[in-house]
């Protein structure tokens, strides 16, 4: 097998995962998550020697992180935090998110958000997800922690006030 | 709540849960492109081919004026950016039954300057010219050479084969994690010694004044606002550039690269 060939073989196994990048792009707010998708299969091609053969993900969504970022300068919407970008965007714009859960995240800090959702929507391991943020291992797993507290806290928090709101008698009841 | 059963609730929230998508034509538009040079050696024959048919097609077309070969080394970096060989290439280098998309860059004439020099021990000194492009806003690059030529044109009797993407637009940006852009390239000296080039842009954290290779040490001053090129020596394992502020504090540290 020849450079090339051996290249293109290598490179299917990271262009696999266009649909997760593609997911990725979307469900951070890309404005064209099909192109941006595109572009980052295309960079990797270019720089293949640095992606990781066993595992391409933590590559492609750090640089399709940077790529959303470029997007968002250019469309003048606001980048947030560079270390976990602000997923304004977070229902994509088929399927809603439910109420409840969605303005519990938006009131986690943006860094603890995106360990939370690089896990839960990513799928990638804690050690997957600190290699795409370019963190250790330890310090992601301690930011997830704090997130997933931080977002019990929130709905609980959420939960017992609705509830209380529920019980309090009306006028016509007094 | 569990912090479990929370993590779990999340994941089925998902709202872009991520398919399997089989794009064959993306696929092949993507590796008709020159790939990695470090894993994808660059074929001079084949570039040198391919350069021949740019000039046929441009001297040929009656595009204007009779861009050839030897005139097109010697150009001016307006005119380099203009005739635009690395789309030109691109658009060559599809495969059979593909749509000829090229890079479909047009250089924005008056954004062409100097970015930075940059000295390789024992050639001499090389600029490197940018521009900006339209539609897309790309970088355009060309590296001159100390006899005035172009690199990377497969100009014959090229004494420097610097190696590295044709000139034109779109060879930047090269994004990754850290907020680096760069392209990287190797010479060889006559005296037999290797060494590595990289250029392109920092990233905007902090103010950086100064680029540094954390493994030979070398640095170099920014230029232009945020270009750099450096020269290492490539009797290092590999390289790993990082930005310097005023005061010497590193801002950003890149990705280790083997540099091979």
């Amino acid at each position: 097998m020849d450079d090339r060939s051996a290249a293109e073989a290598r490179f299917a196994g990271v262009f696999a995962h266009l649909g997760l990048i593609t997911a990725y792009a979307r469900r951070r707010g890309a404005h064209d998550p099909d192109a941006l998708a595109a572009e980052a299969m295309a960079i990797a091609w270019r720089r293949l020697a640095d992606v990781p053969a066993d595992d391409p993900r933590p590559w492609l969504i750090a640089t399709a992180r940077n790529l959303v970022l470029a997007d968002r300068r250019r469309h003048g919407t606001p980048v947030g935090d560079l270390d976990g970008i602000e997923p304004a965007a977070l229902p994509s714009p088929t399927v809603e998110l439910d109420p409840e859960l969605e303005v519990a995240l938006r009131s986690l800090s943006s860094q603890d958000r995106e360990a939370l959702l690089l896990v839960a929507w990513e799928d990638l391991t804690p050690s997957a997800a600190a290699a795409s943020l370019g963190i250790s291992a330890a310090a992601f797993r301690v930011r997830l922690h704090r997130a997933r507290r931080r977002l019990v806290y929130e709905l609980e928090t959420r939960t017992r006030r609705h509830a209380l709101d529920n019980c309090q008698p009306s006028l016509e009841q007094l | 709540m569990s912090t479990d059963r929370v993590l779990d609730r999340v994941r089925a929230a998902n709202p872009a849960p991520a398919a399997v998508i089989t794009d064959e034509e993306l696929f092949a538009w993507i590796v008709a492109e020159p790939g990695d040079s470090r894993l994808v050696r660059p074929t001079r024959r084949r570039r040198a081919r391919w350069l021949a048919l740019i000039v046929a097609g441009v001297v040929f077309a009656g595009t204007g004026g009779a861009l050839g070969l030897g005139v097109l080394s010697h150009a001016s970096p307006k005119a380099l950016f203009e005739a635009d060989p690395q789309g030109q290439y691109s658009r060559r280098a599809r495969l059979p039954g593909q749509i000829t998309r090229g890079t479909g860059q047009t250089v924005i004439a008056s954004t062409v300057h100097l970015a930075t020099t940059f000295t390789i021990p024992g050639f001499g000194r090389f600029q490197w010219w940018i521009a900006i492009s339209r539609p897309s806003g790309w970088l355009c690059g060309a590296i001159r050479q100390p006899d005035g030529t172009w690199a990377d044109l497969g100009t014959p009797g090229d004494k420097y084969q610097l190696g590295g993407p044709v000139p034109g637009c779109g060879t930047l940006p090269w994004h990754d994690a850290e907020g680096f852009a760069y392209n990287q390239s190797a010479a060889q000296t006559p005296d037999g010694r290797v060494w590595r080039i990289a250029y392109g842009y920092t990233p905007t954290t902090g103010h950086p004044v100064e680029i540094r290779d954390k493994v030979s040490g070398a640095t170099v001053p920014i230029g232009d606002g945020r270009y750099f090129a450096i020269v290492m020596p490539q009797n290092r394992p590999g390289y790993q550039l990082q930005t310097l502020d005023r005061a010497g504090h590193v801002l950003v540290t890149d990705q280790f690269d083997p540099g091979e």
